[in-house]
């Protein structure tokens, strides 16, 4: 069990004091309710490109890595920011994070460096390793409405290219206040020392903007099977199915992890086993269930030895897929397999302290804090027959994305 | 002025601050860490052997070996080892480096030991299956040519075999027909000979209560240990230095320079000397690499630099991506900076950064319940003993700018760098 506190300033900044007396150390978790799918179409990548205009210091910290570094500490982001430092150096990181959140220096010269980077980063990781596009095109085929259509990275390079000044400025005095975000506190610190310094450093920074309702253009539903073939540069061809499904605060979305972890999440499931070893069809073949907060995703690929078609390796998919959902592949034994899985999983997660301040950041930003603790019983009430009937009720053959991707050299 | 113009005092880091795991000898004669138990609800236990791809016979037969420990025996199947583990919510994962190979037993409190019987019981005498043997080669083979695709891959690969030569302990990288060359009889060769759990050290961290340890002395106290069979001595041949050498993939629009060179096997203090000033060139944000070619410049995304273990000493490498067209501009910048850290040693206030940087990072090593076995086991190949951590402090606060000077003059010589860009290439 995870023990916290909670309270409010009066700014509305939320914030969770946790403490582990056996730590050396503090961390400050910062999420604010900011995503990609808050960005305008024409304007994508921002939440990523904050990851890094972040780190450049705020009005009164001339450089916030160098600060850092000077406490010992370490930091980083993935839209969710943290930073870690030696418990008896812990206002250095309240002096950070909250100068940043009350004034960040956003300028011509930041910008361009910062942009710079970003640029490098998409194409790294998108033009320069095998399967870098993919959830560009995952997100294209599978969402026509929803900001879900773009990947966090952002939709095109240059969306970030022709980012302005102004165009950021008001993506921050929008977002990045204090009541659009929590604050976790974890570590050697009480709960007392953590009330006095978020007064100190946080209590007077005003809140500049709205809290984020989370409102976005509704996805219709899905009523067709979609197809897109590109290349890769992947030397093997590929196929990829994809489904939309429930939030993770659904008791379904639990449900149909479990589904994905039982057919393709290890190499004794039946798509590994079926596909990879006794058929040789594929060298990899397997599926999962991404549990998002507004939705989730599940994708069940495989990757084509040579000599195999596309065609033979999607058909194969879906029969190990339907063999799985008419409920001849899965006993109760599986099942209490996998919910034994599920929860050591969960127990090792809770065991560092910086996963522990992420997940009290992301379970009050659900606003079900308390649901922490029955993450565990979310996977233990499944049954087989309710696993399989969310399953069959939610992946429709006729609803499908289908992804093929050929290797570019072929072409 | 507002109390937020003043940055908050910050205490420089003088101890590591942390309990040491106790050793004990079991009824066997296994050695075993325990590391302070923290109430968790789960565990990890791992087997660790001091051999790894430095030692082994052929290219990927270390690797291999390890991870088709559990592939089946004469009893039963790959599935049905793995089942039973997964059955009990727990997980086995092996791991090979140069000179180690490891294998952790993760599981809950609760089921640890049965898990642990369970490993004792069906993962002592592998067969490798012709069929489980064939489908690693072609899932093996998959991986490597997916990775043959990157720029980075090709530019680490050429830079070490050129520096350490083909065929070498560091120098070696595998081919999709030494995979193909793997057999049974070599993987099981190798796995009686270093891999059996009566050669390893064994290391408990996480919920490791004191009935869950009695329970542990009974169980891996009927383990006998065995000694290893003596070390394939195999030396690096002379490889090719101070050149440049190109590995064009006009597929891809990005680029990548891997410089590497070698370094001495090094005494406690010299190697925290290396360590501080491969910090200052490429190690943390800081870093001069770091804060002039991506921060300041935005030439790169990852650029960076670290000092690690080769079979003779040490390897010092710095690699970087970019796109292409950055490329010529960033390694013209990294050799500058290279060659300007023992003429422009860092002093006064850019040093003191770094050390408090390096105390409270290493203090943070230690932090959380799995830390402590992999400090243990750098101990274990260094040849360091814990003195090591005991005095690391100590002797962090006491380098000076000229040893940095010093030893960035004798090591740091851009010259001395063997060079491989690999990508689109101008």
């Amino acid at each position: 069990m995870i023990e916290y506190n909670r309270f409010v300033l009066p700014n509305g900044l939320r914030v969770i004091h946790h403490q582990d007396p056996d730590s050396t150390v503090v961390v400050l978790n910062t999420l604010f309710n900011v995503g990609a799918r808050d960005e305008e179409s024409s304007r994508t990548g921002f939440a990523h490109l904050f990851e890094h205009l972040m780190f450049g210091g705020s009005k009164n910290v001339s450089s916030y890595d160098k600060s850092v570094e000077r406490a010992g500490g370490s930091n980083n982001a993935y839209t969710n920011y943290y930073i870690t430092v030696p418990a008896e150096n812990v206002e250095t990181a309240f002096w950070l994070e909250s100068d940043r959140m009350f004034l960040l220096d956003i300028n011509d010269k930041s910008l361009e460096v910062q942009r710079g980077v970003v640029i490098e980063e998409f194409k790294q990781r998108c033009f320069s390793a095998p399967f870098g596009l993919l959830w560009h095109h995952v997100r294209s085929l599978v969402y026509k409405q929803s900001p879900y259509r773009w990947p966090t990275i952002g939709e095109d390079i240059s969306h970030i290219e022709n980012a302005t000044l102004e165009d950021v400025a008001a993506f921050y005095q929008k977002h990045y206040h204090p009541a659009n975000a929590i604050l976790c506190v974890a570590g050697q610190i009480t709960l007392e020392e953590t009330k006095a310094l978020c007064e100190k450093w946080y209590a007077n920074i005003p809140s500049a903007g709205a809290v984020n309702l989370n409102q976005y253009n509704p996805e219709p539903e899905q009523e067709e099977r979609r197809f897109l073939s590109e290349t890769d540069l992947s030397p093997n061809p590929a196929v990829f199915l994809v489904w939309r499904g429930p939030a993770f605060s659904s008791p379904d979305s639990a449900a149909l992890e479990l589904f994905a972890d039982l057919l393709g999440g290890s190499e004794i499931s039946p798509l590994y086993v079926r596909l990879v070893k006794e058929t040789a069809l594929f060298n990899d073949a397997a599926c999962f269930y991404m549990r998002g907060v507004g939705e989730g995703l599940f994708m069940l690929y495989g990757i084509l030895n040579d000599s195999k078609t596309q065609e033979e390796g999607e058909a194969a998919l879906l029969d190990v897929f339907q063999e799985a959902l008419s409920g001849k592949t899965f006993t109760e034994r599986d099942m209490e397999r996998v919910k034994n899985k599920a929860t050591t999983a969960l127990l090792f997660e809770k065991a560092t302290l910086i996963n522990r301040a992420q997940k009290l950041c992301y379970f009050e930003n659900l606003g079900h804090l308390e649901a922490l603790e029955e993450e565990n019983n979310q996977y233990r009430e499944v049954s087989l027959h309710h696993m399989l009937n969310t399953a069959t009720a939610t992946f429709k053959q006729d609803r499908v994305s289908v992804l093929y991707y050929s290797p570019k050299q072929s072409e | 002025m507002t109390f937020r113009e003043t940055a908050p005092s910050t205490r420089a880091i003088e101890s590591l601050n942390y309990t040491s795991a106790t050793r004990e000898i079991l009824a066997g004669g296994l050695p075993m860490y325990v590391c302070p138990p923290r109430p968790l609800g789960v565990l990890k236990l791992q087997f660790y052997w001091p051999t790894g791809t430095a030692q082994q016979p052929a290219p990927m037969v270390a690797r291999a070996t390890n991870i088709l420990r559990l592939s089946g025996n004469k009893h039963l199947t790959s599935e049905q080892i793995q089942e039973g583990f997964e059955y009990l919510g727990a997980s086995v994962g092996m791991d090979v480096g140069l000179n180690e190979s490891t294998l952790t037993l993760q599981a809950q409190e609760e089921t640890l030991i049965e898990a642990l019987q369970w490993l004792l019981k069906e993962g002592q005498d592998p067969v490798f299956p012709d069929e489980e043997l064939a489908i690693y080669k072609q899932v093996e083979t998959a991986g490597l040519l997916r990775r043959m695709q990157t720029p980075r891959y090709w530019s680490s690969r050429e830079c070490m075999e050129s520096l350490y030569g083909i065929g070498s302990p560091d120098g070696t990288f595998s081919n999709p027909e030494d995979i193909e060359a793997l057999q049974a009889a070599t993987l099981q060769y190798w796995f009686t000979t270093n891999l059996g759990l009566g050669m390893s050290t064994v290391f408990v961290s996480g919920d490791a209560n004191a009935k869950l340890q009695e329970k542990l002395r009974l169980v891996l106290g009927g383990i006998n240990s065995q000694e290893q069979a003596p070390t394939i001595i195999t030396t690096n041949t002379q490889g090719l230095k101070n050149q440049v050498i190109k590995h064009p993939l006009e597929q891809s629009s990005q680029a990548s320079m891997y410089l590497a060179r070698t370094l001495p096997e090094m005494d406690m203090r010299t190697l925290q000397l290396a360590s501080l000033v491969n910090m200052f060139l490429g190690g943390f944000f800081g870093s001069r690499l770091m804060q002039d070619l991506r921060e300041t410049r935005g030439l790169t995304y990852g650029i960076g630099s670290g000092i690690s273990p080769s079979s003779n000493g040490y390897t010092w490498y710095v690699s970087g991506e970019m796109n292409s067209s950055n490329a010529d501009a960033a390694l013209e910048a990294t050799l500058e900076i290279m060659k300007n850290i023992a003429s422009n040693p860092p002093s006064g206030d850019e040093l003191d950064k770094a050390k408090r940087y390096a105390a409270g990072q290493m203090r943070a090593g230690f932090d959380g319940p799995f830390a402590l076995p992999r400090k243990i086991q750098f101990l274990l190949q260094s040849g360091f003993d814990e003195r090591y951590y005991t005095s690391y402090m100590d002797t962090l606060w006491s380098i000076s700018s000229e040893e940095i000077s010093q030893f960035a003059d004798n090591y740091l010589q851009p010259e001395a760098f063997t060079i491989a860009l690999a990508g689109k290439l101008n």
